[in-house]
């Protein structure tokens, strides 16, 4: 059964997976203060490994093309062991959701209304996001090719802007960091901007492409998004050298120093409004994607009417992950990739391996 | 505290008259109950009593049971 019938098309998929790729590369801070100066190598390794995970999101795509993630996990493992599953997966949107909220309103709070409530912020936001969720998936997703045009331009603009203070001695030392270091910082960002895309297993009901397109779109749209964030951080460490590690928004930084012969300054607006515009975009669609776990979990006809109340749990929830700022900061590049992991590459992996082995596919009844 | 109570009587007036006239029991309890959780939520937030974090007692476990993490 389903609950959205709306339909989106193969272009308007590859840009959502673009955006939503470039909502969470605004915000490298947590391996760049790892790996420093070689952020940027790790930033490519990250981009195949991240190809992996698609490989198993779209190998389950590709098995079932007319059941979500919910839906799969009760056909494939049963219906206990899959509820069980599905709440996990509930527990992973309603946390990643919460925490683009907090990162907003650090970022609100700190550099643009630093007198103003973070709640009233984010109240004001999360009721826009309501308005768009309730009017469905097909409106979560229209602005996608804008917002990432707006994005991408501003990005490659603001690579020829910073031409002038860009120093190629940034980039050195190479490789003269321990080993454990690149692990680490593969590991963080192939899970907290790449692997993220999991929640797109959620609309696969939703998606009108033939079924041996969808990898190519993917694939596409996670080019896209993954060569903007090797853009950002190549254009960020070229900028700062080794004073990367100070900031938490390291590209609001880049984007302070630049000056066009003393008229055009203050050139962070434009982060501010790709930030906002694409955060908006990013949480937007993972509030979506968690309101219709949760409906689907309980077999609801409709979600409309569960949009609110998850939204105000989210909002108080962003207020409650981490103590401070600082906590956040050491457990998210130390301890969240590995809880990450489970959520993004163990449960997938499992269920794709069940599948195959019981022999379970939903491709020829469906089409 | 006044503002939260005031926020979920709103909310409550768009969302569950329709509700409560069509003849789904099972969402009316779904949504009350997701409702009830978000007040309980937002009046500890009002009152300013802590809660402890779920995401921060998972990542403690992980580190300190399971021994993953890289260290500093």
């Amino acid at each position: 059964m389903k609950i959205d019938n709306g339909k989106i098309s193969a272009s308007q998929f590859m840009f959502t997976v673009a955006c939503f790729i470039q909502a969470s590369s605004l915000l490298t801070a947590f391996f760049m203060s790892v790996t420093k100066q070689d952020s940027w190598i790790v930033s490519i390794i990250g981009f195949f490994i991240g190809m992996i995970f698609l490989w198993i999101y779209t190998a389950l795509m590709k098995r079932f093309p007319n059941k979500n993630l919910v839906e799969i996990n009760d056909l494939v493992l049963g219906p206990v062991i899959g509820k069980i599953f599905s709440c996990m997966y509930i527990y992973f949107f309603l946390t990643l959701s919460a925490l683009n909220l907090k990162d907003m309103g650090d970022f609100v709070g700190m550099a643009i209304m630093p007198n103003t409530p973070t709640i009233v912020i984010l109240a004001l936001f999360m009721y826009i996001c309501a308005w768009a969720v309730r009017s469905g998936i097909e409106i979560v997703t229209r602005y996608s090719l804008l917002f990432t045009l707006t994005a991408s331009l501003i990005i490659i603009a603001t690579f020829f802007i910073a031409y002038n203070q860009i120093d190629l001695n940034n980039f050195l030392p190479i490789f003269n960091q321990p080993f454990i270091k690149y692990v680490q910082g593969t590991h963080i960002i192939s899970t907290i901007p790449f692997g993220e895309v999991v929640v797109f297993l959620m609309i696969t009901p939703n998606i009108e492409i033939p079924i041996n397109k969808i990898r190519k779109y993917f694939i596409l749209g996670f080019a896209i998004g993954g060569i903007s964030l090797i853009l950002i951080v190549l254009r960020d460490i070229a900028v700062l050298g080794n004073v990367i590690t100070l900031f938490t928004f390291p590209s609001f930084e880049t984007l302070r120093m630049m000056r066009l012969s003393g008229t055009l300054g203050r050139m962070e607006v434009l982060f501010a409004v790709i930030l906002i515009t694409l955060m908006f975009f990013k949480i937007s669609f993972l509030y979506y994607v968690s309101v219709l776990a949760i409906s689907q979990i309980f077999e609801l006809n409709s979600y409309k009417n569960l949009v609110v109340g998850v939204g105000t749990i989210i909002v108080i929830y962003s207020f409650n992950l981490y103590y401070s700022m600082i906590q956040h900061m050491e457990y998210g590049s130390n301890i969240t990739p590995f809880q990450w992991l489970i959520y993004e590459f163990l449960l997938p992996l499992i269920t794709l391996i069940v599948a195959k082995a019981r022999k379970l596919s939903s491709s020829e009844e469906g089409n | 505290m006044p503002y939260v109570i005031l926020i979920f009587l709103i909310i409550s007036f768009i969302d569950l008259p329709d509700l409560i006239k069509g003849n789904s029991k099972k969402e009316l309890m779904v949504v009350c109950s997701i409702l009830c959780f978000g007040f309980v939520l937002s009046s500890l937030y009002a009152l300013g009593i802590d809660l402890p974090s779920p995401l921060v007692g998972i990542e403690n476990f992980l580190r300190d049971v399971l021994n993953l993490g890289y260290k500093k």
